[in-house]
């Protein structure tokens, strides 16, 4: 494909003819006249004054060009790239072939043949018009036998004939490079193959392109360094025409003199090879290969050399010895068979992927790098990123794989996996500080919640559109805690809505029972608030021994801002302190005394809470409030739901945790039942049956005098 | 372009510029072809680009999931030029039912009439050539502008500008013989489109009724 122009030579030219820099996008072009008897005159070879090239003709320079244009067009690098074909290759094989045919199909226009025309158009423009008029009278006619202008016309035809074999070519090799009946739209995964590697290739092309030009010599291989990153590019058109989008990358990021020189350069340097129809035949029939075996297993370790040669992976064999290394921890895992296959899938992908990523240059893998941390964090990646998956701890996997610290597993996920591949839940440990914000959101709800009375989810709904738009937060918050907020709220936000609707529900909660305790003047115990939580599914994604250890920090953090409003804490129920009992049993009697100070409009207050039957009757048995225990609820009335006993209202107040009114309830309640305080003497004698309807029949004698 | 002048005299001189002989002495004549011999070679990198710019819009129809058409940029410019080419597209028929010609004999036809002329010229059959070439400039110009948009919404609008650049490609070749080659190639490379973009929407035709299908049987289940 190689050829070199000729250069002008005044000393041979017999007629005028136009000549041009050959330096692409120059826009120097002259009309060369002979030498008066070939010897005599200035300027023998003329050159470009802005250049100081000399000077071709434009109609020889014309053919270099679309020789140019074939070899970017068609050359040997305009393949579908290894590592995507390597991808469709694992991860669809079975529409390998139509996306190599398609791929080769969007080839031309992909790697921007329009652009041919604009630059053919300028030049084809400047042609014309530098012919002096009878030269242009004389290229009109066909039959004219004055030889002088014969080179002219010989010229104007030779472009029209450039034209007319570059669109021939073009037909021509459509029909060799791929049977346009073998065309078949890509399913919508291969699709997504191609968006996530275009992504892909367009930054490392974004990378490529910040280094300066000039940092590529003349040098060979550097020059083929350059063909690389202009083959890249080409490759980014072909492929978003693949997914019907425009190539634009190629046709608005280089000019046509730009690629079409560069290739003119390459060809010269002999780094082009046409792209012919047998070279697409042993791609094709090892396609059908891989299809026929691959199939069956895609865990297939095969020697194949692509995969041998990758770039920036610096270890021999690296997928063969990954996938060794994930069939080791695929047997350790327990879990169904349907979970152990979407391990299985789940982590080749992840493998080829990360493969790809590699060799499109995203980053290096050293030759010391550590296998098993590899393998490891690919695991690792597929079970906190996919559901329906068997939990695995990360330490389970360091043991397996005797890695000495489960850091590196996790350092290696966040570092080259967490991006593309993201929990599929918030990981609230792994983010430093999320104590600290969930101690601040706390008395943010706090200070909303206790004066106004609104509805926990409207509260979580307004902070989620508040984080999403970063506005109106606590001020306590810093940056970092914002972002942290963000990600929550932008990426999960399931799990942020949730989390802050149980914050919002325990702070609540904190509020009300706060509140009666502090009114009947007990104290407060942890514990049974976040069981009561808990029950109703509010646990802050946690266990309940996590959680009770949250509500606990919660209540003291909220306690030292509002000490006055909150009561005393109940400490750990160990032997030397309360146990829950007791402090049931408190509670209980602490709820018996505000219910007798209280009900009747403080009625049993005249008798200090002794038994009104006892004062009557003038007994002086001591059924002062000290003896809480005597004092009974009598209910004259017909209704009778509840005892009133210590027990009976802890558990009525358990019950009612979520109720702010608890107290006010529980004494009209008592006062609707007809309930009255008497001694468990009295209360017996009310409720001894026999003695009530036999009275009459027994006699005191009989009963307590002995014969 | 020369105006339309019942003239004999300019009839004729109109006619030299479609048969390229020759005219040393005519200085008018020279300074047109300074102007229009300039523009025949620039036509041909315009027609290169619009041959590339319908083949980009037949592999973006064939890979493109939806067809939906109302949002897209320069929609009523696409239709406005679509019924302009069509409209010319119809005269363009009537004038060729005058000649006889049909899509088959159209070139044989043409070539007929340009030599009757030449060596017989007469008004009415001038002013039928030129005609013809003036509907087939302005349908050209329709074809160019239209390439340039995103036809591939069109899929109809688009066959049609192939099937209509066809007969276009074969006729221009009639009038400027330098460029015969090049436009027979043309006509064969747009046929090839023609014939590609034909199946494709017999595909994606067969495609949209299975669909339909579907969607009446699940409502008739509902």
């Amino acid at each position: 494909m190689t050829k070199r122009e000729v250069l002008v030579s005044r000393k041979n030219v017999v007629e005028d003819r136009i000549a041009i820099c050959p330096q692409y996008g120059c826009t120097h072009l002259e009309r060369v006249k002979p030498l008066k008897f070939g010897v005599l005159g200035f300027r023998k070879y003329p050159k470009c004054s802005k250049h100081k090239t000399f000077l071709i003709f434009v109609d020889e320079f014309i053919g270099g060009f679309f020789v140019a244009v074939k070899a970017c067009l068609f050359d040997i690098s305009s393949l579908p790239p290894l590592n995507l074909k390597y991808l469709i290759k694992t991860r669809a094989p079975e529409e390998l072939m139509a996306f190599i045919n398609g791929w080769m199909y969007c080839n031309p226009i992909g790697s921007g043949a329009q652009i041919v025309s604009q630059y053919m158009e300028g030049l084809s423009r400047a042609y014309m018009k530098l012919l002096s008029r009878k030269q242009r009278k004389a290229l009109k006619n066909e039959n004219n036998s004055r030889k002088r202008y014969e080179m002219l016309r010989l010229g104007l035809k030779k472009i029209v004939d450039d034209y007319t074999t570059f669109l021939q070519e073009l037909r021509e090799k459509s029909e060799i490079l791929y049977g346009p009946k073998n065309i078949c739209p890509l399913s919508d995964n291969v699709q997504k193959i191609l968006k996530t590697w275009l992504k892909q290739h367009l930054n490392t092309i974004k990378g490529a392109i910040n280094i300066k030009r000039n940092e590529f010599d003349v040098q060979d291989d550097s020059l083929q360094l350059l063909k690389e990153e202009y083959d890249k590019i080409l490759h980014a058109g072909t492929c978003a025409l693949l997914f019907g989008k425009k190539p634009s990358i190629v046709l608005k990021s280089i000019s046509a003199f730009e690629l079409f020189s560069a290739y003119h350069e390459f060809l010269n340097a002999g780094l082009c090879k046409e792209l012919k129809g047998e070279d697409l035949n042993p791609i094709l029939e090892n396609s059908q290969d891989f299809l026929n075996i691959n199939r069956e297993d895609p865990l297939n370790i095969q020697n194949d050399e692509e995969i041998i040669n990758l770039k920036n992976i610096n270890i021999t064999n690296f997928r063969q010895e990954v996938i060794y290394l994930l069939k080791t921890l695929f047997t350790f895992i327990n879990g169904s068979q349907r979970q152990k296959n979407i391990i299985r899938s789940k982590s080749i992908e992840i493998l080829d992927d990360f493969i790809s990523r590699a060799n499109s240059g995203e980053f290096y893998i050293p030759k010391d790098a550590n296998l098993k941390v590899i393998a490891s964090a690919i695991i690792y990646t597929v079970i906190v990123s996919h559901k329906n998956t068997p939990k695995i701890s990360v330490i389970q996997l360091a043991k397996v794989m005797n890695i000495k610290n489960w850091i590196l597993i996790t350092n290696y996920y966040r570092k080259y996996f967490d991006r593309l591949y993201p929990r599929k839940e918030f990981r609230f440990a792994s983010y430093k500080g999320f104590l600290e914000i969930r101690n601040i959101i706390s008395l943010y709800f706090f200070e909303i919640l206790r004066n106004n009375e609104i509805e926990i989810s409207d509260l979580v709904s307004n902070f989620l559109l508040n984080v999403q738009q970063k506005i109106k937060l606590p001020i306590d918050l810093t940056y970092k805690h914002n972002e942290i907020l963000y990600e929550m709220a932008t990426q999960y936000e399931d799990t942020f809505f949730k989390y802050f609707n149980d914050l919002g529900e325990l702070i609540k909660h904190l509020i009300i029972s706060s509140n009666i305790h502090k009114r009947i003047g007990a104290k407060l115990m942890i514990t049974p608030i976040s069981d009561f939580l808990n029950e109703k599914g509010f646990n802050l994604f946690q266990t309940r021994l996590s959680y009770i250890s949250s509500v606990t920090d919660i209540f003291d953090f909220l306690k030292t801002k509002y000490p006055k409003i909150f009561p005393i804490r109940f400490r750990n129920f160990s032997k030397n302190r309360f146990t829950q009992e007791e402090y049931k049993k408190i509670v209980g009697n602490k709820l018996k005394i505000y219910a007798l100070r209280n009900i009747y409009n403080g009625f049993y207050l005249k008798y200090n809470c002794r038994c009104p039957q006892c004062v009557e009757e003038g007994f002086e048995i001591n059924t002062s409030i000290s003896r809480l225990s005597a004092i009974d609820v009598h209910h004259q009335g017909d209704l009778h739901e509840n005892y009133y006993n210590a027990i009976a209202l802890y558990n009525l107040f358990s019950k009612d945790r979520s109720n702010p009114y608890f107290l006010e309830d529980l004494i009209l309640k008592m006062e609707s039942e007809k309930v009255i305080v008497v001694c468990k003497n009295h209360h017996t004698g009310f409720s001894f049956k026999y003695l009530k309807y036999f009275q009459y029949l027994i006699s005191w004698d009989n009963i307590y005098c002995c014969k | 372009m020369v105006k339309h002048n019942n003239d004999l005299g300019c009839l004729y001189n109109s006619l030299k510029d479609l048969s390229f002989s020759e005219y040393d002495e005519d200085s008018e004549f020279l300074e047109w072809y300074s102007i229009e011999g300039s523009n025949r070679i620039s036509e041909l990198s315009r027609q290169l680009r619009s041959y590339l710019n319908y083949k980009n819009a037949i592999i973006r129809y064939r890979f493109t999931g939806s067809q939906k058409a109302n949002n897209i940029l320069n929609n009523d410019s696409i239709l406005k030029r679509g019924s302009e080419l069509f409209s010319e597209y119809s005269r363009y028929t009537v004038l060729l039912n005058k000649i006889g010609a049909d899509e088959v004999s159209i070139v044989k036809q043409i070539l007929i009439l340009k030599n009757k002329v030449q060596i017989q010229p007469n008004a009415l059959e001038i002013n039928l050539l030129k005609e013809i070439k003036r509907i087939d400039g302005n349908m050209w110009e329709n074809l160019h502008i239209l390439s340039e948009f995103e036809l591939h919404y069109h899929p109809q609008l688009l066959h049609m500008a192939i099937k209509v650049a066809c007969i276009l490609s074969s006729v221009e070749g009639v009038f400027f013989s330098l460029f015969t080659d090049f436009y027979s190639e043309l006509k064969n490379s747009y046929l090839q489109l023609e014939k590609e973009l034909s199946e494709l929407l017999c595909l994606k035709e067969d495609k949209h009724f299975e669909t339909e299908k579907n969607i009446k049987r699940m409502n008739i289940l509902e």
